[in-house]
């Protein structure tokens, strides 16, 4: 990946507090997805029901 | 009163969740609705559709307001009236009553470009990607969990159900008011305000970079939403026999299989959004500027290569659809939706961590112009796959005749090294006009 470390960019901010807390909700989030996604595959590729959970 | 970013943040993203469900309550019930009044496939078809009438003029006029009157207020006033009009459906008898007033209490979905100027006007350069991708993916989930939790909740009392959605509707109106705060400074709440009119309404629509942004918002959220429309029909008609060889049968059967597949686009569209806003941040942090011809030097250039990536990978999604299609492979197919609907949450996610920096002195008119015009796409796209000779073809049409020329124009226009915001069409007399 190229990079331009002298261009106005490249600061370095400290992150607040509240950030680490918004990055785990949004993890949270895309699991959330991974899983819904995932089960409601396996429910339809098989044959038994499918989204959202009709069997 | 004394309060935080996060308490902002939580304010509006609650607000904007609560106004997707009611905007998409309609659909969740149009089932019962369609049994209790006998209502044919054509009105079943009319009554879907009407939730997104109101969204592209409504979104642009909401931008404006919440330049004007602040978010809080513009808000609370989508809110309550909307809620007022739920709580009033719930007790109408007449069908066509009953049509206007959910047509009414579509206008929720407008709420999203309010909050999205909310939250431009409480976190920095620095963080507003995770910020506004938390505030738009968590929000956009009360779409998918109305589908999901409201028909389980009252069954097909949907009467009850909107009379408690207008109610609660109410409360968080009343929320706003109290504990939102338009701006974290009075200064920038000024400027906001103070550009907020007709010549600062024009100078965003006349921007390229302001166009580039609207048309890879029309590439991204309007196909997620196309898609949502078009996708049942697809898998069912285009992946008929494999669907069958799963072991499904009937028309209930292919339905619940095809709006499974469905689904996982519209889901993972909108819970990876939150991650896009932070891999725009990670971008700007680490300085990355990957693809030629788009501006390295500006302050949020890694941001607009971020977003060039995503458009790039959204074509490249559309073409591969086309091809597992044509291979018939249904398995592929599902695969190729899920790289799709997170490369849309890329775009989206990354329109809206760019529009606060290119526009911070008229977030909420830039936001509904992005926001609002390119909903309209919404409605393009299925008319396109669905008029060519064959039903997997209509994705490489919009790719190629569509999406490259949108790609392209996103690079042309992201190109100055310096304020791109200032290039657009009748350049002269709109820096004259905008010096004066």
């Amino acid at each position: 990946m190229q990079t331009t470390p002298e261009t106005p960019h490249t600061y370095s901010v400290p992150r607040e507090p509240w950030y680490k807390y918004g990055v785990a909700v949004l993890l949270l989030e895309m699991l959330i997805a991974v899983s819904v996604c995932g089960y409601s595959l396996y429910l339809t590729f098989h044959g038994l029901g499918g989204f959202p959970g009709k069997h | 009163m004394k309060t935080h970013k996060v308490e902002q943040l939580i304010i509006a993203t609650f607000g904007f969740f609560w106004c997707f469900l009611m905007w998409f309550s309609t659909a969740a019930f149009s089932p019962s609705i369609a049994s209790h009044y006998h209502l044919s496939i054509k009105a079943l078809g009319l009554l879907a559709s009407s939730a997104i009438w109101m969204a592209p003029v409504g979104r642009i006029v909401a931008g404006w307001a919440a330049d004007r009157f602040g978010a809080p207020r513009t808000f609370a006033l989508i809110l309550s009236v909307c809620g007022a009009v739920s709580i009033a459906s719930a007790f109408t008898t007449s069908y066509k009553l009953l049509f206007a007033e959910r047509v009414i209490v579509a206008i929720a979905g407008v709420a999203f470009v309010v909050g999205i100027q909310h939250v431009a006007q409480w976190f920095g350069p620095h963080e507003i990607g995770t910020a506004e991708g938390l505030f738009a993916g968590t929000g956009n989930v009360g779409a998918g969990a109305g589908a999901l939790v409201l028909p389980r909740l009252f069954g097909t009392n949907y009467q009850a159900a909107f009379l408690w959605l207008g109610a609660i509707a109410l409360v968080i109106a009343a929320w706003y008011l109290v504990r939102g705060q338009a701006a974290s400074s009075a200064a920038q709440q000024a400027l906001v305000r103070k550009q907020s009119n007709l010549r600062g309404t024009l100078f965003v629509w006349s921007r390229y970079i302001a166009i580039a942004l609207m048309l890879a918002y029309a590439m991204s959220f309007g196909l997620e939403i196309a898609m949502n429309a078009w996708l049942p029909g697809y898998f069912t008609r285009g992946f008929h026999a494999q669907i069958l060889a799963l072991g499904f049968s009937g028309v209930a059967g292919l339905q619940i299989a095809a709006g499974t597949f469905a689904a996982v686009q519209s889901f993972t569209a909108s819970l990876f959004r939150p991650f896009s806003g932070f891999m725009s941040d990670l971008f700007q942090r680490k300085g990355w500027t990957p693809l030629p011809l788009i501006a390295k030097t500006l302050p949020y250039a890694p941001r607009l290569h971020w977003l060039g990536l995503s458009l790039i990978l959204i074509t490249f999604t559309m073409g591969s659809l086309t091809v597992a299609g044509l291979m018939g492979s249904l398995h592929l197919s599902v695969l190729v939706l899920v790289a799709m609907g997170v490369s849309i949450s890329f775009a989206t996610g990354g329109t809206f961590a760019l529009v606060p920096l290119l526009f911070h002195d008229r977030p909420g008119v830039a936001a509904g112009f992005i926001g609002g015009l390119s909903t309209t796409a919404g409605i393009v796209y299925p008319l396109i796959f669905s008029g060519g000779h064959n039903i997997h073809f209509g994705y490489a049409y919009v790719a190629l005749y569509l999406f490259v020329p949108i790609t392209l124009f996103y690079f042309w226009a992201a190109r100055y090294e310096r304020a791109p915001q200032e290039h657009g069409l009748m350049e002269h007399q709109v820096l004259v006009a905008e010096a004066a």
